[in-house]
């Protein structure tokens, strides 16, 4: 969508006047020789993102649907006075849907200019890991699915833990989204 | 004392979806006076006033360029917002109910989310309006208007 001047002059009057709120962007910091995790559950499977990446994480409130965005975009939700974008991670992952229960969870995200929220089935975690225990993926997880970025695996309680990068994600959501203007 | 900026905003529903547009785009919130048919491109012919109006259904037309399906929610379009600018004089969106028309405090008002903003297949949806404790999205309807003839023209 190109920026408020393609809006009526009113309305662009009233975007310009808009201030975004600013979310401090600084994330969860681990310590110098580790890295801090963000660990979910997606139907099973255990996956983190660098904790760096995560603004906020928060329980599932409304999520309004907004007509004309991609399935993966399920809507907009409040979190803490800001109106965020939530993204279906199930979606992402080609699993089929399932319904909010009380252990969903909306992880914010911000890569870049671009934050959004994150729908995943639950939180087990935000832990500091040692640099050296993260290793390459045994196998390719998730090689067909270009919108996932496998950054490293590791263990974690005996399940295998896979790192998704948040940023590539975003990425791929906004270059491959079908946007034709209505 | 310093006032908060506020902006007029009617809040409307179309195909069980909950929106709102800013109220100076606005001359006149009509009765549909009957239940016009609609071209397949969106368009119906209605009375306002007497007058004759042309009218885009925004519940046929979320439905067809959207892929919104109109929900067990909605209601028969009952009402006209007519436009107030000149270049859209005497056209309208035909909406299924008008709930309310506020003023709505700037905080209360935001942009759209940028992967909304980049996605959405709506250009011209603008902002958000959280109102009554619900999210309503906000669309320029001269904007709307103007892409809908576009396309009906392409169409055509």
């Amino acid at each position: 969508m190109a920026g408020s001047a393609a809006f009526s002059p009113d309305i662009a009057k009233i975007l310009d006047a808009l201030t975004p709120r600013e979310t401090d962007a600084s994330g969860i910091q681990g310590e110098d020789d580790a890295v801090q995790l963000v660990v979910f559950l997606i139907q099973g499977g255990y996956y983190a993102f660098f904790g760096e990446s995560i603004l906020e994480i928060v329980p599932v409130q409304t999520i309004t649907f907004v007509p004309g965005m991609p399935a993966c975009v399920p809507g907009v939700t409040h979190i803490r006075g800001s109106i965020e974008s939530v993204l279906d991670m199930r979606h992402v992952l080609g699993l089929p849907p399932a319904p909010l229960t009380s252990s969903s969870r909306i992880v914010l995200g911000q890569a870049g200019d671009v934050r959004s929220g994150v729908l995943v089935d639950s939180v087990e975690d935000v832990l500091d890991v040692p640099n050296r225990t993260i290793h390459e993926p045994k196998d390719a997880p998730h090689e067909e699915n270009d919108r996932v970025r496998v950054m490293g695996e590791t263990d974690y309680y005996e399940h295998r833990l896979i790192i998704l990068d948040i940023e590539h994600l975003f990425e791929m959501i906004l270059t491959h989204a079908d946007r034709t203007d209505g | 004392m310093p006032t908060e900026p506020t902006v007029e905003i009617v809040m409307f529903s179309a195909a069980g979806l909950n929106f709102g547009t800013y109220a100076g785009q606005i001359a006149e919130i009509l009765p549909a006076q009957r239940q016009p048919a609609t071209s397949r491109h969106g368009w119906c012919d209605c009375l306002g006033r007497g007058e004759p109006c042309r009218a885009l259904d925004f519940a046929y037309w979320l439905e067809r360029h959207a892929c919104s399906a109109r929900t067990s929610g909605s209601r028969p379009a009952s009402k006209v917002l007519v436009l107030a600018s000149p270049a859209t004089r005497r056209q309208g969106i035909l909406v299924d109910y008008v709930e309310d028309v506020a003023d709505v405090a700037f905080e209360h008002l935001a942009p759209l989310p940028i992967l909304v903003r980049r996605l959405c297949r709506i250009s011209a949806l603008w902002g958000i309006a959280d109102y009554a404790d619900t999210l309503r999205m906000l669309v320029d309807l001269e904007r709307l208007l103007t892409v809908s003839e576009a396309d009906g023209r392409m169409l055509s």
